[in-house]
């Protein structure tokens, strides 16, 4: 893995991953606590609350029924003078002079301490024993009829004391969640990545120029598998492609060279035997028929190299399969008719489909040139329908493809009747195949019982 | 006429100038874009012959400033891109016309004459097509040498149209593909003859004079007999 900086590491998925769990799990570790904190210390603290808030109305009570000395009495019952009571009373005169209650005085607190309903918080010295200890005090002052007031409190250092240890146990818990998180998120994600680069080393490797390299696969089956299968089975069809694209520059080489060694011949013998008007005119003439037959083998096959790279472009348009055909067909029928071959049509189906329709009307051409070309001269019969799918299907009742040979015609310059000669470069099904290709379609070739049944399926409409 | 020639290949500029000039037009021959492109604002051409890929301005960008600035100069593109949908680019950009290379002259030569010529029974509401002895009626869709009526399919009577709209001059093959056919690719078997050879036997069969004359090594030319 490579090092470069803190935005480095933070590119490395490994790294996010771990701070996203981290951050996760902290925010609901925060909210559990939360809820703990308001479950346990919230009601206590509302306890101690409720019961001062009570005691103090217990008090003015007293205090309205019985006067000042019921009330001295009372407050003298409960606290009994103790200064170490965890509860604290305590009465004074306008003049903040102490009446009862078990305080020495009126506790200093910060201005502004006391909320507005007369809560307040102050630390009280106790002895316990040897020990002076400061100890918090929360008390809720009453203001009674004739300028006394009335303090009424409860020690809440044990309070404190719990909150402060809670506060601490959280704040380890916090900084122990976000070490082990990102520890062991950084730990699980770097061995779970490893994996991954793995598999970009042998990407590189192999982009690189090692294409025989492949992917190592652990054999768990897990989804680290599939993807190494997946890429495998990638390199696999880029190794065949080559390979095509190997023998087909052959086979270009070689078909393109054979037109271009007889204009050569031609030519070259024209100018060796100096020919007389006529016959140079012939010979140049055959040399451009050549010629012209290199440029359309070339031609085609740029149209199919087009086809097998295409995508649905800009040419795209709603067309009918129906009418292709029958454009096509009417194309072909003076053909037809010349070879003595009956060409019946059945395209009442609708098939409807996107694509380019030049390259589909090529494709549907080329089908239908194949079939007049191999059906018995004489006794032919030829049938182009529409079906569902959509689709079209050519049938002839000529020789037939035999089935071991139905991959291979589609490739390019494969003739299976190369020995018999005649016209043909073996372009033509290489062509309707990449046309499909390019559309999502496919290309069936079947037995027709005598002859040939070519199918081509296209996706419906959408 | 006068002929502006954009190419940047020097060898195929210069073949095709004394090729056209044997013909009888003016050349003015120009290797860039931006060349082409003040030459083709600077002076009226008759026709304007512009390679698709050029140095510094690509042909398809000077036809659409051509455009913009409201010339109406025919322009053919040639390129050496075939695929179709280059076509369709190219016509859409504003070109007239659309030829592969490498091209035959003489479809070279049939299609400036198609493109400078004004095809012929273009007006509005025009009925009839004559040629001759040759009569077509565009509404009742029927067609009659010296008053004798030809029983014509849809398609042999559109390639007739096409024919008589062109009277005098050379149709090929690619032209009546694209222009009654529709196709931009072209059929392996030559349908093309075979549709020709079965009009001819309709239009000429029967008469002492031919109209429809196959003109070897480029195409097919229907004219008056004289
Ligand atoms: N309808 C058919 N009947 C019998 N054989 C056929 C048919 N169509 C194609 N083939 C065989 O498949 C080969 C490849 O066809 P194609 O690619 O069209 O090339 P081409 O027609 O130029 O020979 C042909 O040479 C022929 O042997
Ligand atoms: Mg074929």
């Amino acid at each position: 893995m490579r090092r470069a900086g803190i935005g480095a590491v933070w590119r490395t998925t490994a790294v996010r991953l771990a701070a996203l769990f981290t951050l996760l799990f902290s925010l609901l570790l925060g909210a559990g606590l939360t809820a703990v904190y308001i479950g346990t210390i919230g009601v206590v603290d509302r306890q101690t609350d409720a019961t001062l808030d009570a005691e103090v109305r217990a008090l003015s009570e007293r205090f309205a029924s019985g006067g000042l000395s019921q009330l001295v009495r009372a407050i003298e019952d409960r606290s009994g003078r103790d200064a170490l009571a965890d509860n604290v009373y305590l009465l004074v005169t306008g003049s903040r002079r102490r009446i009862a209650g078990n305080l020495s005085g009126w506790p200093v607190v910060e201005p502004g301490a006391a909320s507005p309903e007369g809560w307040i918080s102050f630390p009280v010295s106790k002895r316990d024993g040897a020990e002076v200890k400061d100890r918090q005090v929360r008390a809720l002052v009453f203001d009674l009829p004739q300028g006394y007031r009335l303090l009424v409190g409860r020690d809440s250092e044990d309070q404190l004391e719990f909150r402060r240890r809670f506060f601490s146990v959280v704040i380890w818990v916090a900084l122990g969640t976000v070490a082990l998180g990102l520890v062991s998120g950084l730990f699980l994600g770097r061995r779970v990545l490893a994996r991954v680069e793995r598999v970009a080393e042998a990407g590189e490797r192999i982009a690189a120029g090692n294409l025989d390299r492949r992917v190592p696969v652990s054999g768990r089956g897990d989804e680290f598998d599939r993807l190494a299968d997946a890429v495998n089975a990638m390199l696999d069809r880029i190794e065949a492609l080559m390979q095509g694209t190997r023998v087909a520059t052959d086979s270009i080489s070689h078909d393109v060279r054979r037109p271009l060694t007889r204009v050569r011949a031609e030519l070259e013998l024209a100018l060796r035997r100096d020919l007389d008007g006529e016959q140079a005119q012939a010979a140049m003439g055959r040399a451009l028929g050549e010629l012209d037959r290199a440029v359309g083998i070339l031609n085609a096959l740029l149209n199919i190299a087009r086809a097998e790279a295409g995508v649905a472009g800009s040419a795209w348009a709603d067309v009918d399969l129906a009418q292709i055909a029958g454009d096509a067909a009417e194309l072909y029928q003076p053909i037809a008719e010349e070879r003595g071959v009956t060409l019946t049509l059945d395209l009442a189906t609708p098939a409807q489909t996107r694509g380019e329709v030049q390259l589909l009307a090529q494709a549907v051409a080329n089908l239908i040139d194949n079939a007049l070309k191999y059906a018995p001269a004489g006794t032919g019969a030829v049938t182009i329908a529409t079906g569902p799918g959509p689709s079209l299907t050519v049938s002839d009742n000529g020789p037939g493809i035999p089935p071991e040979a139905r991959d291979t015609v589609t490739e390019r310059f494969v003739r299976l009747d190369a020995a018999r000669g005649g016209e043909g470069s073996g372009l033509g099904l290489s062509l309707v195949r990449a046309v499909l290709r390019m559309h999502g379609g496919t290309l069936t070739l079947e037995d027709a019982q005598p002859g040939l049944r070519a199918t081509i399926t296209l996706p419906p409409h959408p | 006429m006068r002929l502006l020639i954009v190419e940047d290949d020097v060898e195929t500029a210069r073949y095709l100038a004394s090729g056209l000039r044997e013909e009888g037009h003016g050349c003015d021959v120009f290797h860039t874009g931006t060349e082409g492109l003040s030459a083709a604002l600077g002076t009226e051409y008759d026709l304007i012959i512009i390679d698709r890929m050029l140095p510094e301005l690509d042909g398809l960008s000077v036809v659409r400033t051509l455009r913009a600035e409201g010339h109406k100069t025919p322009v053919l593109v040639l390129s050496a891109l075939a695929q179709v949908d280059d076509r369709v680019k190219g016509l859409r950009a504003g070109s007239d016309d659309y030829l592969t290379k490498p091209f035959a002259f003489s479809e070279l030569l049939a299609r400036i004459d198609a493109l400078t010529r004004r095809v012929g029974g273009g007006e509005a509401g025009e009925t009839q097509l004559v040629v001759g002895p040759l009569q077509l009626d565009l509404l009742t869709r029927t067609a009659t040498r010296s008053g004798q009526e030809i029983p014509l399919l849809p398609r042999e009577f559109r390639i007739l149209e096409y024919f008589m709209r062109r009277a005098g001059r050379v149709v090929t093959r690619t032209m009546l593909l694209e222009g009654v056919w529709d196709y931009n690719f072209d059929p392996q078997t030559n349908v093309i003859d075979v549709h020709i050879s079965r009009l001819r036997q309709k239009i000429d069969k029967g008469f002492d004079v031919p109209l429809l004359h196959t003109v070897r090594g480029a195409g097919y030319i229907l004219k008056d007999g004289a």
